[in-house]
């Protein structure tokens, strides 16, 4: 095609956001065009070289529900596989995957280069063409111009980006990739409000330089996968390590402080704090000597290690110094030096929940530019965002995942209601129902949407279908079944090591007791179902375990509909509640929300000031 | 329904040498001007705010009384909002026709409570505060009135925002171990998480435990005036008032009703309630009077069994005493005056006294005190509790209790937060606020997580 050709999609940039955009676009049958800086880098993993953990690994799994990407690619090019938290509680399970850095990217491309509907185009987007505040196309720094009603920006933190290692800057993208500079400024134009956050990310070592005698190796979890496709197809192949700073380490970095960036003061202080740099551990907490560094290999075909745990900016020589005095670091090389990068974006108040633009129709932007930060929260945005533009062309309702329904609901609730003052960060914390949000079952939530949506495929569908179906039964019987207070039940009870019953029990609450297994309900006369795998059997017990919070959780949520559907009186004058900040204020008069839940979206608006309206408008 | 309309209403009584009135809404300016002509008639006069201005009233058929007005720009004022408080004669008519033509001018009579409500929602105080203010209104004496400020001061609030801020400690210390499982966070401790959540229990349940004390200190205590007729308790109830309220007589059985009256003691109010005197009916004392004062007696805070010592049999008086065994009781042997040797000593329950001379009353007065607050807390460590705060800390209590029987049970602390957090929101259901992001800033702040 040349640039004369019509688009109906322009996804902006093929990081993690950009990748899902394309991809959800095209297949719904869009036509679709995906620029990036350079064609090398799609879906480049800058910084950690892992996927998932608390919060994120849920947002993977909902998202694979749904019929995205991330999932299936990295389930085929993993080396390094943990399920975290499994002794903490099943809310908060979490499957995370080191990645094959570049087998990731390859593997990614391939599947969008193969993608009907999909042509990838190598440019520098310098300028959105809008009129009216309808977006209409866009114009490379080649001048170049392509037009299209919908243009996602997923732009990750190549906005207006600048490096910084100690007391040196310059104009750059992640790993001196080319900045895009222009953008910025057409963003301005257009009216847009910028602001700047930082990120950093180690310095990453060579292999071969580390005395591995000197670390433990970290377990790893082999059968699972994000993907309902691939799960459990491939194995670990490649250890990630643990190692520990000590008292030198953090004495070092103490006197380099003056070389620190963050002392310095030639970075914005708007940094992630789940993800602090050495400088900033110290500083904060000087006496924590202990600090575990994570050694993760980059790839098959990489010498590079990645330090999780050692992040810094400071200058090269001091970098090295740090890394050497930690046990089996006596001869590390460095490969990369870490450094920090300062990048433009674009505060997600400005956003609709659809993650279209307030103000710019057509206008859509997904991942880091929304201030977010990790490939998942990106790659689930530019799927919501790339969905929501399909819609749009369509004519049809927008796609709004609630809060209750899946992390991605609160994410993208959060994203335009909450004041960000850091890189947003998914973690399960955020989900105030998280017992009911569980990796899971995050296929039973949102397997449907997938289906109607025409992004998972029939055979998916059912096989998710006849799951649950088959639990549901399951569940049914064990609820119904009798274990009677007689002797030899009492017996029975008694070999297992289980306390006697004196009245009578259902099956599903003696599998309630810690020491009795789902086969052992066969001595009770039970049937036991053998076409039931562990993994059901692991979720009909969660269920059965977890049911009574599982059901106060059922009631918070349904509290929170009604609230959802709760009426504002028409011509409602917000202005004039005095305790709603002025931006509330302003954005609730202009996008005059019906009810109690379009209020709770409009951005601005937190449920200090939502309960401030209710109060008004019910009078108490 | 919703107000965000100009309103009015009476701030003083309506009917005195001087009323007052409030307006508030943002109207307020434009109405004061209408109906308010400073002296010098300067018309278009810039209203300074909190300056008092005298000056004219007048309504569109002309004047009508002469007074004060005062402005006040919002947010600097009561509700929040622009307001205006004028004063002026006290009479209905004027009082009717200064509120006809302020309301002439599109202001609304205000609901009760509605400029404290306001000034709630307009964030000027919480809602212990808002309560703290009602609250004002039906307080009858010194101790409970300096609780009552106590409360509107904001301690009880501090108190209770003291309360959260250690529940948020222990809920972001499982947030961190939950979400940050590959740090070292020791947070995910059961034992300790248990031992925390007890000593928040315990804290509320001290406050509750001093609600007993609020509620004396709020509606005094009942103090019954019991014994045979003729005994004196009218003479001593009129002795404790230092007034003629009951009618004395030398003839048996004078009091008929209960005849009530209230005073101070060290800021306590109580309230002493004399009645019918126990009478002999041939050998044996009148059961039914007995039943009926016992009763009346046993729901009092304490019973004052009044003796005539000067009689020279004292078996009925201790028959009756007997019948009060049960019953938190003074004896107080009166007329002392007429008894010239006094063998036995003041003891802790007997107490020497003459109706007539006024003898031994400092004592009885004193006795009455230290029965009655004894060792209940009366300092300002406690706090007004009303009925709506107490349930939200029952609530609070019980929800902490789950959470403990969640640890008990074995399970996950995913689990364990439901319940926690639950209980976190009706403390700050207490203050009538509602915050969300405090939880991972203490995350972040406290512990040494993330890579
Ligand atoms: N000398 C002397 N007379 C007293 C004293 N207290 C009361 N009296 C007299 O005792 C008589 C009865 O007093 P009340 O106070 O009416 O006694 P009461 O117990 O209320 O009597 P009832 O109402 O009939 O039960 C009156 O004549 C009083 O003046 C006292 O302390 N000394
Ligand atoms: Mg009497």
């Amino acid at each position: 095609m040349n640039s004369k050709d019509k688009y109906e999609i322009l996804v902006v940039g093929l990081g993690h956001a950009g990748c899902e955009a394309a991809l959800v676009a095209s297949r719904r049958g869009h036509k679709t065009a995906a620029f990036s800086i350079n064609l090398d880098n799609i879906a480049m993993m800058p910084c950690n070289p892992s996927i998932g953990g608390p919060g994120k690994s849920h947002l993977v799994y909902e998202l694979s529900a749904y019929g995205g990407e991330m999932g299936r690619n990295i389930d085929n090019c993993f080396i390094h596989a943990r399920m975290l938290n499994e002794s903490r509680g099943p809310a908060v399970y979490s499957l995370r995957m080191q990645a094959d850095k570049k087998a990731y990217q390859y593997r990614m491309r391939k599947v969008l280069e193969g993608q009907e509907n999909l042509d990838l185009i190598e440019a520098e987007v310098a300028e959105l063409m809008i009129k009216n505040d309808v977006i209409y196309g866009i114009r490379c720094a080649d001048g170049r111009e392509f037009n299209a009603p919908c243009v996602i920006l997923a732009t990750g933190t190549f906005l207006g980006s600048r490096i910084i290692i100690g007391k040196t800057s310059y104009i750059g993208g992640p790993h001196n990739e080319l900045s895009a500079t222009k953008l910025s400024d057409s963003l301005r134009n257009a009216g847009l409000q910028l602001d700047r956050f930082q990120t950093a990310t180690p310095p990453r070592v060579r292999r071969e330089s580390l005395d591995y005698s000197k670390f433990s190796e970290l377990p790893c979890d082999d059968n699972v996968g994000f993907s309902i496709k691939y799960k459990g197809t491939r194995h670990c192949n490649i250890p990630s390590y643990l190692a520990y700073t000590n008292e030198d380490t953090i004495k070092i970095v103490q006197d380099n402080l003056q070389n620190s960036p963050i002392v310095i003061g030639n970075i914005t202080d708007s940094g992630p704090r789940y993800c602090p740099s050495i400088d900033r551990k110290v500083i904060k907490f000087p006496k924590n000597l202990r600090q575990q560094i994570f050694i993760e290999p980059e790839g098959e075909n990489s010498e590079e290690i990645y330090l999780q745990g050692l992040t810094t900016s400071m200058p090269a020589d001091i970098q090295e110094k740090i890394i050497r005095t930690v046990s089996g670091f006596e001869r590390a090389e460095i490969m990369r030096y870490g450094y920090a990068i300062e990048y433009d974006y674009l505060p997600p108040g400005q956003l609709k929940i659809t993650m279209e633009n307030r103000n710019i129709k057509g206008l859509y932007s997904a991942g880091q530019i929304n201030g977010t930060s990790g490939y998942e929260e990106a790659a689930v945005q530019g799927f919501v965002a790339g969905l929501n533009a399909t819609l749009f062309l369509e004519n049809k309702e927008p796609f709004i995942p609630a809060r209750f329904e899946s992390y991605i609901g609160v994410l993208v609730e959060d994203l335009v209601t909450r004041t960000i003052v850091e890189p947003y960060r998914m973690m399960t914390s955020r989900a105030e129902f998280r017992l009911s949000l569980r990796q899971d079952n995050a296929d039973k939530r949102c397997i449907d949407d997938g289906y109607k949506y025409g992004l998972i495929d029939k055979e998916i569908y059912s096989r998710v279908k006849n799951k649950y179906y088959a639990i549901d039964k399951e569940l049914g019987v064990l609820a119904e079944f009798k274990i009677n207070p007689n002797k030899e039940n009492n017996k029975i009870l008694d070999q297992i090591g289980s306390v006697p019953i004196k009245k009578t029990y259902f099956a599903k609450d003696i599998l309630n007791r810690k020491e009795i297994k789902y086969p052992d309900l066969k001595k009770f006369g039970y049937e036991l179902n053998s076409d039931i795998p562990q993994e059901w059997l692991d979720i009909i017990l969660t269920e059965i375990k977890y049911s009574g919070y599982l059901c106060r959780q059922q009631k918070q949520i349904e509290r929170l509909r009604k609230l959802e559907d709760y009426k504002i009186p028409e011509g409602f004058d917000f202005s004039k509640i005095k305790a709603l900040s002025n931006e509330a204020k302003d954005n609730l008069h202009r996008e005059c929300p019906n009810t109690i839940g379009e209020a709770a979206r409009v951005c601005g608006v937190n449920i200090n000031d939502i309960s401030i309206i209710l109060n008004y408008i019910t009078g108490k | 329904m919703f107000t965000s309309d100009t309103i009015v209403s009476f701030i003083t009584s309506c009917n005195g040498p001087v009323s007052g009135i409030r307006v508030s809404g943002d109207k307020s300016l434009e109405v004061l001007k209408k109906i308010f002509v400073p002296e010098y008639k300067k018309k278009d006069i810039k209203f300074i705010a909190r300056k008092v201005y005298l000056g004219d009233f007048v309504s569109e058929n002309g004047f009508i009384d002469q007074g004060t007005a005062v402005f006040f720009k919002g947010p600097a004022s009561y509700t929040g909002e622009d307001c205006f408080e004028i004063f002026f004669h006290g009479t209905p008519l004027i009082s009717r026709l200064i509120v006809n033509s302020i309301i002439l001018n599109g202001v609304r009579v205000a609901d009760a409570g509605e400029f404290t409500r306001r000034s709630f929602l307009n964030s000027k105080i919480d809602l212990l505060q808002a309560e703290a203010i009602s609250e004002i209104y039906q307080t009858r004496n010194e101790k409970a009135l300096s609780l009552v400020y106590n409360n509107l001061k904001g301690t009880f609030s501090k108190e209770i925002n003291e309360i959260r801020d250690t529940l948020v400690g222990v809920i972001s210390g499982i947030e961190a171990y939950l979400d940050f499982p590959e740090d070292e966070v020791e947070a995910g401790n059961t034992k300790t998480i248990s031992l925390e959540v007890k000593s928040i229990q315990k804290i509320i349940r001290d406050i509750l435990k001093n609600r007993e004390s609020c509620d004396y200190i709020r509606n005094g205590y009942r103090i019954a005036l019991f014994g045979m007729v003729n005994s004196g308790k009218s003479s001593i109830l009129n002795q404790l008032l230092k007034e003629d309220r009951a009618i004395i007589t030398n003839i048996p059985g004078t009091t008929r009703d209960i005849i009530e009256g209230e005073i101070s003691i060290k800021g306590i109010l109580y309230r002493f309630f004399d009645m019918a005197g126990m009478r002999l009916t041939s050998d044996t004392i009148e059961k039914i009077g007995i039943k009926k004062a016992l009763k009346m007696a046993k729901t009092s805070d304490l019973i004052l069994f009044v003796t005539d010592i000067s009689l020279e049999d004292q078996e009925l008086n201790l028959k009756l005493e007997k019948k009060l065994k049960k019953y938190k009781h003074l004896t107080v042997k009166n007329k002392c005056d007429l008894k010239k040797s006094v063998e036995n000593e003041n003891s802790s329950t007997e107490l020497l006294i003459s109706a007539k001379t006024g003898v031994g009353f400092d004592e009885l007065v004193e006795k009455i005190y230290s029965l009655t607050v004894g060792d209940l807390k009366m300092d300002d460590e406690i706090f007004l509790i009303n009925e709506r705060q107490k349930s939200h800390l029952l609530q609070t209590i019980e929800s902490l209790d789950l959470s403990l029987e969640t640890i008990k049970n074995g399970y996950t602390l995913d689990c364990v937060s439901v319940d926690l957090y639950d209980a976190l929101n009706y403390l700050k259901e207490i203050i009538g606020e509602i915050s969300t992001e405090d939880i991972l800033d203490r995350v972040f702040s406290t512990f040494c997580i993330g890579k």
